[in-house]
Protein backbone atom coordinates (compact mmCIF):
# COMPACT_ATOMS: atom_id res chain seq x y z
CA UNK A 1 0.00 0.00 0.00
CA UNK A 2 2.47 2.38 1.16
CA UNK A 3 4.75 1.67 -2.36
CA UNK A 4 1.66 2.32 -4.55
CA UNK A 5 0.48 5.19 -3.36
CA UNK A 6 4.70 6.78 -2.95
CA UNK A 7 4.66 5.89 -6.70
CA UNK A 8 1.65 7.87 -7.61
CA UNK A 9 2.50 10.67 -5.75
CA UNK A 10 5.56 10.20 -7.55
CA UNK A 11 3.64 10.44 -11.00
CA UNK A 12 1.35 13.10 -9.77
CA UNK A 13 4.36 15.09 -9.13
CA UNK A 14 6.04 14.85 -12.34
CA UNK A 15 2.41 14.85 -14.17
CA UNK A 16 2.39 18.43 -13.19
CA UNK A 17 6.21 19.42 -14.20
CA UNK A 18 5.44 18.23 -17.14
CA UNK A 19 2.09 20.22 -17.71
CA UNK A 20 3.72 23.25 -16.59
CA UNK A 21 4.90 24.25 -19.98
CA UNK A 22 1.84 24.44 -23.06
CA UNK A 23 4.56 23.04 -25.65
CA UNK A 24 5.01 19.59 -23.98
CA UNK A 25 1.17 19.91 -23.97
CA UNK A 26 0.94 19.81 -27.14
CA UNK A 27 3.41 17.69 -27.77
CA UNK A 28 2.12 14.83 -25.21
CA UNK A 29 -1.12 15.68 -27.12
CA UNK A 30 -0.10 14.72 -30.35
CA UNK A 31 1.86 11.78 -28.84
CA UNK A 32 -1.21 10.30 -27.67
CA UNK A 33 -2.83 10.56 -30.48
CA UNK A 34 -0.68 9.15 -32.61
CA UNK A 35 -0.48 6.00 -30.46
CA UNK A 36 -4.62 5.47 -30.22
CA UNK A 37 -4.23 6.14 -33.88
CA UNK A 38 -1.71 3.01 -34.72
CA UNK A 39 -3.85 1.26 -31.71
CA UNK A 40 -7.23 1.21 -33.90
CA UNK A 41 -4.86 0.82 -37.00
CA UNK A 42 -3.70 -2.32 -35.64
CA UNK A 43 -7.05 -3.68 -34.70
CA UNK A 44 -8.19 -3.13 -38.20
CA UNK A 45 -5.37 -4.37 -39.98
CA UNK A 46 -5.72 -7.77 -37.47
CA UNK A 47 -8.89 -8.13 -38.19
CA UNK A 48 -8.65 -7.61 -42.10
CA UNK A 49 -5.45 -10.51 -41.70
CA UNK A 50 -7.17 -12.85 -39.86
CA UNK A 51 -9.96 -13.17 -41.85
CA UNK A 52 -8.13 -13.76 -44.77
CA UNK A 53 -5.53 -16.57 -43.11
CA UNK A 54 -9.04 -18.27 -42.16
CA UNK A 55 -10.64 -17.99 -45.29
CA UNK A 56 -13.66 -16.26 -43.57
CA UNK A 57 -13.29 -13.40 -45.77
CA UNK A 58 -14.38 -15.74 -48.65
CA UNK A 59 -17.64 -16.02 -46.96
CA UNK A 60 -18.16 -12.38 -46.26
CA UNK A 61 -17.41 -11.89 -50.30
CA UNK A 62 -18.06 -14.55 -52.01
CA UNK A 63 -15.47 -16.52 -54.24
CA UNK A 64 -15.45 -14.78 -57.37
CA UNK A 65 -17.11 -16.94 -60.39
CA UNK A 66 -14.77 -19.18 -62.15
CA UNK A 67 -15.03 -18.14 -66.09
CA UNK A 68 -15.32 -21.43 -66.98
CA UNK A 69 -18.57 -22.36 -65.75
CA UNK A 70 -20.02 -18.74 -66.80
CA UNK A 71 -22.99 -19.49 -69.59
CA UNK A 72 -22.25 -18.51 -72.98
CA UNK A 73 -24.79 -16.37 -74.26
CA UNK A 74 -24.47 -16.71 -78.37
CA UNK A 75 -26.03 -17.31 -80.71
CA UNK A 76 -25.54 -20.63 -82.54
CA UNK A 77 -24.30 -22.29 -79.43
CA UNK A 78 -25.84 -23.79 -76.37
CA UNK A 79 -24.88 -22.88 -72.87
CA UNK A 80 -21.43 -24.55 -72.72
CA UNK A 81 -20.52 -22.73 -75.55
CA UNK A 82 -20.73 -26.07 -77.66
CA UNK A 83 -22.20 -26.19 -81.18
CA UNK A 84 -26.09 -27.32 -81.07
CA UNK A 85 -25.78 -29.18 -83.61
CA UNK A 86 -23.87 -32.41 -82.66
CA UNK A 87 -22.86 -35.82 -84.40
CA UNK A 88 -25.07 -38.01 -84.17
CA UNK A 89 -23.81 -41.44 -83.25
CA UNK A 90 -23.59 -44.01 -85.71
CA UNK A 91 -24.40 -47.67 -84.77
CA UNK A 92 -22.53 -50.73 -87.15
CA UNK A 93 -24.83 -52.99 -88.08
CA UNK A 94 -23.70 -57.01 -87.95
CA UNK A 95 -25.75 -57.86 -90.32
CA UNK A 96 -24.83 -56.10 -93.08
CA UNK A 97 -21.78 -54.09 -91.60
CA UNK A 98 -23.38 -50.21 -92.27
CA UNK A 99 -23.36 -47.64 -90.51
CA UNK A 100 -27.03 -47.14 -89.06
CA UNK A 101 -27.36 -43.79 -87.29
CA UNK A 102 -28.17 -44.97 -83.51
CA UNK A 103 -32.04 -43.28 -83.62
CA UNK A 104 -32.62 -45.47 -86.49
CA UNK A 105 -30.75 -48.78 -85.23
CA UNK A 106 -33.70 -50.48 -83.71
CA UNK A 107 -35.99 -50.66 -86.76
CA UNK A 108 -32.97 -51.46 -88.99
CA UNK A 109 -32.45 -54.26 -87.04
CA UNK A 110 -35.53 -55.33 -87.64
CA UNK A 111 -35.53 -55.40 -90.83
CA UNK A 112 -32.40 -56.30 -91.52
CA UNK A 113 -31.82 -59.34 -89.09
CA UNK A 114 -35.85 -60.28 -89.40
CA UNK A 115 -36.26 -59.54 -85.68
CA UNK A 116 -38.71 -57.07 -83.98
CA UNK A 117 -41.94 -56.89 -83.44
CA UNK A 118 -43.60 -57.07 -86.87
CA UNK A 119 -40.96 -59.70 -87.92
CA UNK A 120 -42.23 -62.23 -85.34
CA UNK A 121 -45.65 -61.55 -85.97
CA UNK A 122 -45.16 -62.62 -89.47
CA UNK A 123 -42.97 -65.56 -88.28
CA UNK A 124 -45.14 -66.41 -85.86
CA UNK A 125 -48.13 -66.66 -88.30
CA UNK A 126 -45.34 -68.57 -90.79
CA UNK A 127 -44.99 -71.35 -88.35
CA UNK A 128 -48.49 -71.69 -87.71
CA UNK A 129 -49.56 -72.05 -91.23
CA UNK A 130 -46.70 -74.51 -91.64
CA UNK A 131 -48.08 -76.90 -89.12
CA UNK A 132 -51.19 -76.45 -90.42
CA UNK A 133 -50.61 -77.74 -93.66
CA UNK A 134 -48.37 -80.30 -92.26
CA UNK A 135 -50.93 -81.75 -90.18
CA UNK A 136 -53.31 -81.94 -93.76
CA UNK A 137 -50.91 -83.49 -95.77
CA UNK A 138 -50.39 -86.15 -92.77
CA UNK A 139 -53.76 -87.05 -91.94
CA UNK A 140 -55.80 -85.73 -95.56
CA UNK A 141 -53.90 -86.58 -98.76
CA UNK A 142 -56.91 -85.70 -100.51
CA UNK A 143 -55.77 -81.86 -100.72
CA UNK A 144 -57.15 -81.36 -104.12
CA UNK A 145 -53.58 -78.62 -104.24
CA UNK A 146 -51.46 -81.58 -103.05
CA UNK A 147 -52.49 -84.09 -105.55
CA UNK A 148 -52.56 -82.02 -108.51
CA UNK A 149 -48.39 -80.91 -107.71
CA UNK A 150 -47.76 -84.28 -106.62
CA UNK A 151 -49.10 -85.84 -109.07
CA UNK A 152 -46.49 -87.18 -111.43
CA UNK A 153 -44.55 -87.88 -108.00
CA UNK A 154 -47.03 -90.49 -106.84
CA UNK A 155 -46.85 -91.82 -110.19
CA UNK A 156 -43.11 -92.03 -110.07
CA UNK A 157 -43.24 -93.14 -106.85
CA UNK A 158 -45.55 -96.30 -108.63
CA UNK A 159 -43.56 -96.75 -111.74
CA UNK A 160 -40.11 -97.50 -109.03
CA UNK A 161 -42.87 -99.98 -107.05
CA UNK A 162 -43.29 -98.63 -104.22
CA UNK A 163 -45.25 -99.93 -101.36
CA UNK A 164 -48.37 -101.19 -103.25
CA UNK A 165 -50.64 -100.71 -100.78
CA UNK A 166 -50.43 -97.36 -99.94
CA UNK A 167 -50.33 -96.25 -103.39
CA UNK A 168 -53.78 -97.65 -104.35
CA UNK A 169 -55.15 -96.13 -101.22
CA UNK A 170 -53.90 -93.14 -102.41
CA UNK A 171 -54.94 -93.16 -105.78
CA UNK A 172 -58.27 -94.45 -105.34
CA UNK A 173 -58.79 -91.21 -103.42
CA UNK A 174 -57.07 -89.05 -105.37
CA UNK A 175 -59.01 -90.39 -108.72
CA UNK A 176 -62.10 -89.79 -106.67
CA UNK A 177 -61.79 -86.49 -106.16
CA UNK A 178 -58.93 -85.29 -108.64
CA UNK A 179 -60.95 -86.00 -111.29
CA UNK A 180 -64.04 -84.12 -110.43
CA UNK A 181 -62.21 -80.84 -110.14
CA UNK A 182 -60.70 -81.77 -113.52
CA UNK A 183 -63.42 -82.58 -115.39
CA UNK A 184 -65.39 -80.01 -113.63
CA UNK A 185 -63.30 -76.93 -114.79
CA UNK A 186 -61.96 -78.38 -117.93
CA UNK A 187 -65.26 -78.10 -119.52
CA UNK A 188 -64.70 -75.80 -122.41
CA UNK A 189 -61.48 -75.26 -121.78
CA UNK A 190 -58.73 -75.69 -124.38
CA UNK A 191 -57.36 -78.73 -122.08
CA UNK A 192 -60.58 -80.34 -122.69
CA UNK A 193 -59.38 -80.70 -126.74
CA UNK A 194 -59.02 -84.38 -127.26
CA UNK A 195 -63.27 -84.38 -126.14
CA UNK A 196 -64.05 -82.48 -128.16
CA UNK A 197 -65.67 -82.96 -131.15
CA UNK A 198 -64.75 -82.20 -134.64
CA UNK A 199 -66.35 -79.19 -135.17
CA UNK A 200 -65.66 -77.46 -132.08
CA UNK A 201 -61.71 -78.50 -132.62
CA UNK A 202 -62.45 -76.16 -136.08
CA UNK A 203 -64.32 -72.99 -134.16
CA UNK A 204 -61.46 -73.55 -131.67
CA UNK A 205 -58.46 -73.08 -134.17
CA UNK A 206 -60.13 -70.20 -135.53
CA UNK A 207 -59.88 -68.27 -132.27
CA UNK A 208 -56.90 -69.70 -130.73
CA UNK A 209 -53.05 -70.80 -132.09
CA UNK A 210 -53.63 -74.64 -130.73
CA UNK A 211 -49.74 -75.36 -131.59
CA UNK A 212 -49.22 -78.34 -129.18
CA UNK A 213 -46.05 -77.14 -126.95
CA UNK A 214 -43.05 -79.42 -126.72
CA UNK A 215 -42.67 -78.82 -123.10
CA UNK A 216 -46.23 -78.76 -121.10
CA UNK A 217 -48.03 -80.55 -123.95
CA UNK A 218 -50.71 -78.62 -124.14
CA UNK A 219 -52.56 -76.27 -126.37
CA UNK A 220 -50.78 -73.22 -126.85
CA UNK A 221 -54.04 -70.45 -125.89
CA UNK A 222 -53.00 -66.98 -127.29
CA UNK A 223 -54.36 -65.68 -130.43
CA UNK A 224 -53.96 -66.69 -133.98
CA UNK A 225 -50.57 -64.35 -134.34
CA UNK A 226 -48.82 -65.55 -130.93
CA UNK A 227 -45.43 -64.99 -131.82
CA UNK A 228 -43.99 -68.19 -129.69
CA UNK A 229 -45.27 -70.62 -132.51
CA UNK A 230 -44.28 -70.22 -136.30
CA UNK A 231 -47.53 -70.17 -138.57
CA UNK A 232 -46.01 -73.42 -140.21
CA UNK A 233 -46.64 -74.91 -136.94
CA UNK A 234 -50.05 -73.99 -137.12
CA UNK A 235 -50.63 -74.82 -140.38
CA UNK A 236 -49.09 -78.22 -139.47
CA UNK A 237 -51.40 -78.53 -136.72
CA UNK A 238 -54.66 -77.65 -138.64
CA UNK A 239 -53.04 -79.73 -141.85
CA UNK A 240 -53.45 -83.04 -138.86
CA UNK A 241 -56.70 -81.98 -137.86
CA UNK A 242 -58.02 -82.27 -141.70
CA UNK A 243 -56.08 -85.43 -142.56
CA UNK A 244 -57.78 -87.50 -139.80
CA UNK A 245 -57.30 -89.31 -137.02
CA UNK A 246 -54.25 -91.40 -137.80
CA UNK A 247 -51.94 -88.97 -136.68
CA UNK A 248 -54.17 -86.81 -134.40
CA UNK A 249 -54.34 -90.06 -131.65
CA UNK A 250 -50.89 -89.34 -131.21
CA UNK A 251 -50.99 -85.97 -130.41
CA UNK A 252 -53.90 -86.56 -127.78
CA UNK A 253 -51.71 -89.22 -126.72
CA UNK A 254 -48.69 -86.62 -125.64
CA UNK A 255 -52.02 -84.72 -123.64
CA UNK A 256 -53.38 -87.48 -122.49
CA UNK A 257 -49.98 -88.71 -120.55
CA UNK A 258 -49.82 -85.72 -118.52
CA UNK A 259 -54.00 -86.13 -118.26
CA UNK A 260 -53.79 -90.01 -117.01
CA UNK A 261 -51.51 -89.04 -114.43
CA UNK A 262 -54.12 -87.47 -112.20
CA UNK A 263 -56.56 -89.82 -112.93
CA UNK A 264 -56.58 -92.69 -110.33
CA UNK A 265 -56.46 -96.01 -111.15
CA UNK A 266 -60.51 -96.71 -110.25
CA UNK A 267 -61.55 -94.59 -112.92
CA UNK A 268 -59.10 -96.10 -115.30
CA UNK A 269 -60.10 -99.55 -114.51
CA UNK A 270 -64.08 -98.34 -114.47
CA UNK A 271 -63.43 -96.82 -118.10
CA UNK A 272 -61.42 -99.86 -119.60
CA UNK A 273 -63.87 -102.28 -118.30
CA UNK A 274 -66.67 -100.34 -119.79
CA UNK A 275 -64.93 -100.19 -123.24
CA UNK A 276 -64.49 -103.95 -122.44
CA UNK A 277 -68.11 -104.67 -122.36
CA UNK A 278 -68.73 -102.30 -125.53
CA UNK A 279 -65.86 -104.16 -127.22
CA UNK A 280 -67.91 -107.81 -126.73
CA UNK A 281 -70.92 -106.60 -128.72
CA UNK A 282 -69.45 -104.50 -131.64
CA UNK A 283 -66.20 -104.17 -133.65
CA UNK A 284 -65.81 -101.00 -135.33
CA UNK A 285 -62.79 -100.54 -137.13
CA UNK A 286 -59.46 -102.20 -137.35
CA UNK A 287 -57.62 -99.67 -135.58
CA UNK A 288 -59.88 -99.38 -133.04
CA UNK A 289 -60.12 -103.06 -132.02
CA UNK A 290 -56.13 -103.21 -131.88
CA UNK A 291 -56.34 -100.78 -129.26
CA UNK A 292 -59.19 -101.71 -127.32
CA UNK A 293 -57.88 -104.75 -127.58
CA UNK A 294 -54.48 -103.53 -125.83
CA UNK A 295 -56.82 -102.04 -123.38
CA UNK A 296 -58.63 -104.90 -122.72
CA UNK A 297 -55.57 -107.01 -122.34
CA UNK A 298 -53.50 -104.65 -120.10
CA UNK A 299 -57.06 -104.42 -117.82
CA UNK A 300 -56.83 -107.54 -117.27
CA UNK A 301 -53.20 -107.59 -116.64
CA UNK A 302 -54.29 -104.53 -113.89
CA UNK A 303 -56.73 -106.34 -112.31
CA UNK A 304 -54.30 -109.27 -111.63
CA UNK A 305 -51.35 -107.04 -111.19
CA UNK A 306 -51.48 -103.35 -111.14
CA UNK A 307 -48.31 -103.26 -113.20
CA UNK A 308 -47.19 -101.70 -116.32
CA UNK A 309 -49.75 -98.47 -116.00
CA UNK A 310 -48.77 -95.77 -117.51
CA UNK A 311 -48.07 -97.73 -120.88
CA UNK A 312 -51.53 -99.38 -120.61
CA UNK A 313 -53.25 -95.84 -119.72
CA UNK A 314 -52.05 -94.04 -122.54
CA UNK A 315 -53.61 -96.57 -125.18
CA UNK A 316 -56.47 -96.64 -122.91
CA UNK A 317 -56.77 -92.87 -123.19
CA UNK A 318 -56.52 -93.04 -126.89
CA UNK A 319 -58.96 -95.00 -127.42
CA UNK A 320 -62.46 -93.53 -127.20
CA UNK A 321 -61.49 -90.34 -129.46
CA UNK A 322 -60.74 -93.12 -132.16
CA UNK A 323 -64.22 -94.60 -131.35
CA UNK A 324 -65.99 -91.52 -131.15
CA UNK A 325 -64.58 -90.97 -134.89
CA UNK B 1 9.58 11.95 -18.82
CA UNK B 2 7.04 11.97 -21.54
CA UNK B 3 6.06 8.61 -19.99
CA UNK B 4 4.25 10.58 -17.19
CA UNK B 5 1.44 11.90 -18.79
CA UNK B 6 0.61 8.39 -20.65
CA UNK B 7 0.61 6.43 -17.45
CA UNK B 8 -2.07 9.52 -15.77
CA UNK B 9 -4.36 8.77 -18.28
CA UNK B 10 -3.92 5.35 -18.27
CA UNK B 11 -4.10 5.15 -14.36
CA UNK B 12 -7.14 7.45 -14.63
CA UNK B 13 -8.95 5.53 -17.40
CA UNK B 14 -9.33 8.24 -19.72
CA UNK B 15 -7.59 6.36 -22.19
CA UNK B 16 -9.51 3.39 -23.03
CA UNK B 17 -12.28 5.92 -23.63
CA UNK B 18 -10.42 7.87 -25.63
CA UNK B 19 -9.54 4.88 -27.79
CA UNK B 20 -12.99 3.58 -28.23
CA UNK B 21 -13.63 7.14 -28.80
CA UNK B 22 -11.84 7.19 -31.97
CA UNK B 23 -12.24 3.80 -33.21
CA UNK B 24 -16.02 4.81 -33.35
CA UNK B 25 -15.19 7.52 -35.30
CA UNK B 26 -12.80 6.04 -37.75
CA UNK B 27 -15.32 3.56 -38.21
CA UNK B 28 -18.28 6.23 -39.01
CA UNK B 29 -16.47 8.34 -41.21
CA UNK B 30 -15.42 5.18 -43.65
CA UNK B 31 -12.28 5.33 -42.47
CA UNK B 32 -11.56 1.39 -41.61
CA UNK B 33 -13.52 0.33 -45.15
CA UNK B 34 -10.36 1.97 -47.09
CA UNK B 35 -8.11 0.50 -44.76
CA UNK B 36 -9.29 -3.05 -45.43
CA UNK B 37 -9.35 -2.39 -49.03
CA UNK B 38 -5.67 -1.28 -48.98
CA UNK B 39 -5.13 -4.68 -47.35
CA UNK B 40 -7.06 -6.54 -50.13
CA UNK B 41 -4.79 -4.93 -52.54
CA UNK B 42 -1.64 -5.43 -50.87
CA UNK B 43 -2.84 -9.21 -50.13
CA UNK B 44 -3.75 -9.78 -53.77
CA UNK B 45 0.26 -8.19 -54.84
CA UNK B 46 1.77 -10.09 -52.08
CA UNK B 47 -0.54 -13.53 -51.88
CA UNK B 48 -2.13 -14.44 -49.05
CA UNK B 49 1.23 -16.07 -46.98
CA UNK B 50 2.18 -12.23 -46.54
CA UNK B 51 2.71 -11.39 -42.61
CA UNK B 52 1.05 -9.68 -40.44
CA UNK B 53 3.94 -7.26 -39.72
CA UNK B 54 4.71 -6.71 -42.89
CA UNK B 55 1.07 -5.92 -44.09
CA UNK B 56 1.01 -3.27 -41.12
CA UNK B 57 4.51 -1.18 -42.26
CA UNK B 58 2.93 -1.31 -45.75
CA UNK B 59 -0.95 -0.30 -44.40
CA UNK B 60 0.15 2.53 -41.60
CA UNK B 61 1.72 5.21 -43.71
CA UNK B 62 -1.05 5.41 -46.76
CA UNK B 63 -3.42 5.25 -43.01
CA UNK B 64 -2.70 7.82 -41.09
CA UNK B 65 -2.77 10.26 -44.04
CA UNK B 66 -6.76 9.24 -44.94
CA UNK B 67 -7.28 10.26 -41.43
CA UNK B 68 -10.14 12.79 -41.30
CA UNK B 69 -8.96 16.30 -40.31
CA UNK B 70 -12.39 16.40 -38.46
CA UNK B 71 -11.54 13.46 -36.46
CA UNK B 72 -8.01 13.71 -35.64
CA UNK B 73 -9.12 17.55 -34.69
CA UNK B 74 -11.59 16.26 -32.27
CA UNK B 75 -9.20 13.71 -30.99
CA UNK B 76 -6.59 16.03 -30.28
CA UNK B 77 -8.54 18.33 -28.53
CA UNK B 78 -9.82 15.45 -26.37
CA UNK B 79 -6.35 14.40 -25.50
CA UNK B 80 -5.76 17.90 -24.55
CA UNK B 81 -9.01 18.72 -21.98
CA UNK B 82 -7.99 15.57 -20.71
CA UNK B 83 -4.72 16.23 -19.56
CA UNK B 84 -5.61 19.41 -18.47
CA UNK B 85 -8.76 18.03 -16.44
CA UNK B 86 -6.01 15.69 -14.45
CA UNK B 87 -3.42 18.70 -13.79
CA UNK B 88 -6.63 20.57 -12.73
CA UNK B 89 -7.87 17.74 -10.49
CA UNK B 90 -4.46 17.36 -9.16
CA UNK B 91 -3.80 21.60 -8.32
CA UNK B 92 -7.30 21.55 -5.87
Amino acid sequence: MSVTEEKIQELNRRFLEFMNKSENVEAATKEIYDDLLDEVLMGFVFDVHRTTKTGSSDVEEGIPDDESYAIVDSPGLDVFGHDAIKKFQDCNCPNCDRGVSAFRFATHLEKCMGMGRNSSRVASRRIANNSKDLGNFSDNDNDVDWSLNNGRRKRRKDRNGMKRTKQQKNNQRNGETVNEHIHSSNENSPSNYENMSLEDKRILLTQICGVISEHTKKLCTRSMRCPQHTEDQRKEMRANLESGNNIQPNQDNLHVDVDTYEEGDGQNLREALARWDREGSSHSSPADSKSTTSTSSISRKRETKSKGKGKGSKRDRGSPISQGD
Amino acid sequence: MKTAPHQKLVMVGDRDGLKELLRRRLIECGWRDQVKLICKELIKEHGVDITYDKLLSMVTTKARTLVPDSVKKELLQKIKNQLIAQEEKLKI
